[in-house]
């Protein structure tokens, strides 16, 4: 009678398993966690959403807060304040931008309820 | 081999995401699967750069529209400004409230530094140097007469993004979305299937609040509105979207136009046309026109009434119910 699990069936459990495994260790961070910093479209800084203490950086003329799991423009230089007005990012895939100092700020990948993007 | 089917779904179903500015906005370029998306992103947003600076922007010294509006005259060598110029006017002769010649408004209303109100007399002046007649072309020479500026405003955004769009679809990417301010561009497929939820943004709130969304595939999205670049004198506020036949701020009861064209070549450059063009008509004129062109449209106005044409009211879902919303 033939055995029901060879060794070779064994070794291929243990293969998908590790590559399974692999893949759950380099899988994306999780959406939402992250925001990224951009100059002029160049990543200036990458900052840690579920910290607990307040951040704060200035680039540019831009000033960006990242507190409480949100982060916003808070001071500019600029003449609008439009990437002020943009207000609190909290979800993914939310940015704010402000055109004249070439500063954007966005939360990392894309909120699953949430629009590709926005036109207006 | 499942494990190599895996490993390469897995692969593509990677997100790249490139941001940068041009035509006096900001750009984020996203790629969906097949390996290298960001240089592919990357490349699409030097696409765009190319365009604005070399080509359109009247700010950036290096441009041919800018030489042009210095100099009073511009020899087009490789015809790419013309060919531009064309494709604008071709639009213009269906909605001539718009002008390329919309320079002299921004000039007389101050607009760069702030706003002010012109004078009768600056005002006419500006209506006279904004008319059409005053750019000309012969062979591969263009002119213009007077004080006559040419300004691509109400055209640029979505012709850069639609070239983004292009650049794409050539480097061959699964899919993809392209927005330049307000124009939103998105082809092939995102993570999960070919449909695009796109927000449209509440006009009384901030740019990244959204009072509805519409799914669309291989489309444009422009929208024209009054809520965010404006100036106020003697507590009456001025937006800076101009009729040329008056050479004054359109004053409306709507608040916001969103039209959406195909993902077909001029797409991306009809609909941000179409959308400044609705704002000045006003909702019966602007339908009409919309329909012309075959583009959807959404029309919001002041009393948070909004007007949807038939053909994406199906594909257009509410979020917030302080609008209401008719079909037309």
């Amino acid at each position: 009678m033939k055995k029901s699990v060879t060794a070779l069936d064994l070794i291929i459990i243990l293969i998908i398993l590790a590559v399974s495994l692999l893949l759950f260790a380099v899988r994306p961070k999780n959406s939402g966690t992250t925001a990224t910093v951009y100059v002029d479209g160049e990543i200036y800084r990458t900052l840690d959403l579920t910290e607990k203490s307040r951040t704060e950086l200035t680039v540019s003329g831009v000033t960006v807060v990242c507190e409480n799991g949100g982060v916003c423009i808070e001071k500019s230089t600029c003449h609008n304040k439009f990437c002020v007005n943009a207000g609190r990012l909290t979800k993914a895939g939310q940015c704010a931008a402000c055109v004249p100092n070439k500063v954007s700020v966005a939360i990392n990948g894309k909120d699953e309820n949430s629009p590709w993007a926005v036109t207006g | 081999m499942c494990i190599t089917v895996l490993l390469i779904n897995y692969s593509d179903k990677e997100t790249s995401v490139q941001y940068g500015f041009a035509c006096g906005s900001d750009v984020s370029i996203t790629v969906f699967g097949t390996g290298k998306g960001g240089e592919k992103a990357k490349a699409a947003l030097n696409e765009i750069e190319r365009i604005d600076s070399s080509l359109i922007s009247d700010t950036k010294s290096t441009s041919a529209v800018y030489a042009l509006n210095k100099n009073g005259v511009y020899v087009d060598g490789n015809g790419e400004l013309i060919s531009y110029i064309n494709e604008c006017s071709r639009i213009l002769e269906d909605c001539p409230q718009i002008t390329l010649l919309s320079g002299a408004f921004t000039k007389a209303w101050n607009i760069d530094a702030g706003g002010r109100v012109p004078s009768d007399g600056e005002i006419a002046e500006a209506v006279r140097s904004a008319d059409m007649n005053n750019l000309n072309i012969e062979g591969n020479k263009i002119t213009l007469n007077g004080n006559a500026k040419l300004s691509f405003g109400a055209f640029g955004k979505g012709t850069v993004c639609e070239a983004a769009v292009k650049s794409l679809k050539e480097s061959k990417v699964r899919g993809g979305i392209v927005t330049v301010g307000g124009t939103v561009g998105v082809f092939g497929e995102n993570d999960k299937s070919n449909l695009f939820t796109v927000g449209v943004r509440d006009p009384f709130g901030n740019s990244n609040e959204y009072f509805a969304t519409v799914s669309v595939k291989d489309a444009f999205l422009s929208t024209s509105g009054d809520y965010e670049k404006y100036f106020e004198s003697d507590g009456k506020r001025y937006c800076h979207i101009f009729d040329s036949n008056t050479g004054m701020p359109v004053e409306s009861d709507i608040t916001s136009v969103t039209v959406i064209c195909g993902g077909n070549n001029g797409g991306g450059t009809l609909s941000d046309a179409l959308s400044t063009a609705i704002f000045i008509l006003g909702e019966d004129e602007g339908l009409f026109l919309a329909r012309k062109y075959g583009a959807e449209v959404i029309i919001v106005k002041k009393d948070k009434t909004v007007t949807v044409t038939d053909g994406i009211y199906s594909y257009f879902t509410l979020v917030n119910d302080e609008f209401r919303v008719a079909v037309k």
